[in-house]
């Protein structure tokens, strides 16, 4: 985190209405947040963790210029791709959406200027080296599936540690995706859990 | 004996109208996959049998001539035919993928 960072999200704390920012990559690891201290960061990290891991999510915010913008009864939750990473912003229903967006729209040239994860942390495929193959399995199912993870994450529990176990498992999930998700998702995630089992 | 038909026309078009409307609101929810498409020309077909009902008792009233009216029973048949096909499908993928068949 670098000063020019924080004082980036700290600009957009002052304007009316918006709660608190944070940055967070791809693996969802909050990287920058300039919340109230009100706010519980374990809930922050949660949310962060939740919307990376999501397929959909990762689908709509992909490249330089995804946007989302979520509006609740009570609140107005704004996110802009930075490339490697996703900056959340947090706004009262009070807060002046065109000047929430132009100064989004500096914010986030500055952001973009000073990457604010290092590369190899951002990089999309790849689980974490030193994990076991399940935890790698585990995490290309969260990332592939999103919110409809929970029933192949619940098989690979069930599977053993073994790789003939792990193999089954990857059948069923398979199998799972092309009955329920798409037939193209089932291939590529079929293809990409098979690999790790071969590293 | 007519009116019992019209009866009976009237409450399969109202059962038929629930149908659709359970199908519809499936089909959103379905995410995608074989038994999403399944589920997709199962849904068209409670659509077809939905206009074939809404029309049932207009052949009754004009009082179609039985070659139409043969025609129209030997369709439906098909069509329900192809339905209990296409249900049997995806009852059977559900099934295999719980391993609940022998």
């Amino acid at each position: 985190m670098t000063p020019s960072e924080q004082a980036a999200l700290r600009q957009l704390a002052d304007i009316p209405g918006v709660v608190g920012s944070m940055v967070f990559d791809v693996s969802g690891t909050v990287v920058l947040s300039e919340f109230p201290a009100v706010f519980d960061t374990a809930a922050l990290a949660g949310v962060a963790s939740r919307l990376s891991a999501d397929g959909y999510f990762q689908e709509w915010m992909g490249g330089e210029q995804g946007t989302l913008d979520l509006r609740f009864v009570d609140g107005h939750v704004v996110l802009r791709s930075l490339g490697s990473a996703w900056l959340l912003v947090l706004c009262t229903l009070q807060s002046n959406a065109q000047l929430v967006a132009m100064s989004l729209t500096q914010v986030v040239r500055r952001l973009r200027m000073s990457p604010p994860a290092p590369p190899a942390r951002v990089e999309p495929a790849a689980p974490p080296a030193a994990a076991s193959p399940l935890e790698q399995l585990r995490l290309i199912v969260a990332r592939e599936l999103g919110a409809h993870s929970a029933q192949a994450l619940e098989i690979l529990a069930a599977a053993g540690a073994r790789p003939k176990d792990l193999r089954r498992a990857i059948d069923e999930i398979e199998k799972l995706v092309r009955l329920f998700i798409s037939k193209k998702k089932a291939e590529e995630i079929g293809g990409r859990m098979r690999a790790v089992l071969e590293d | 004996m007519t009116y019992g038909a019209y009866a009976l026309a009237a409450l399969a078009i109202v059962m038929m109208g629930v149908d659709v409307v359970l199908a519809v609101r499936l089909r959103r929810a379905i995410v995608g996959g074989e038994v999403g498409q399944k589920w997709g020309l199962l849904t068209m077909l409670v659509g077809v049998f939905f206009v074939g009902y809404l029309l049932s008792p207009l052949a009754l009233y004009y009082q179609l001539p039985a070659e139409y009216l043969n025609l129209l029973v030997f369709g439906v048949f098909l069509f329900g035919a192809v339905f209990v096909w296409v249900v049997i499908g995806i009852i059977r993928d559900t099934l295999t993928f719980l391993k609940l068949v022998r």
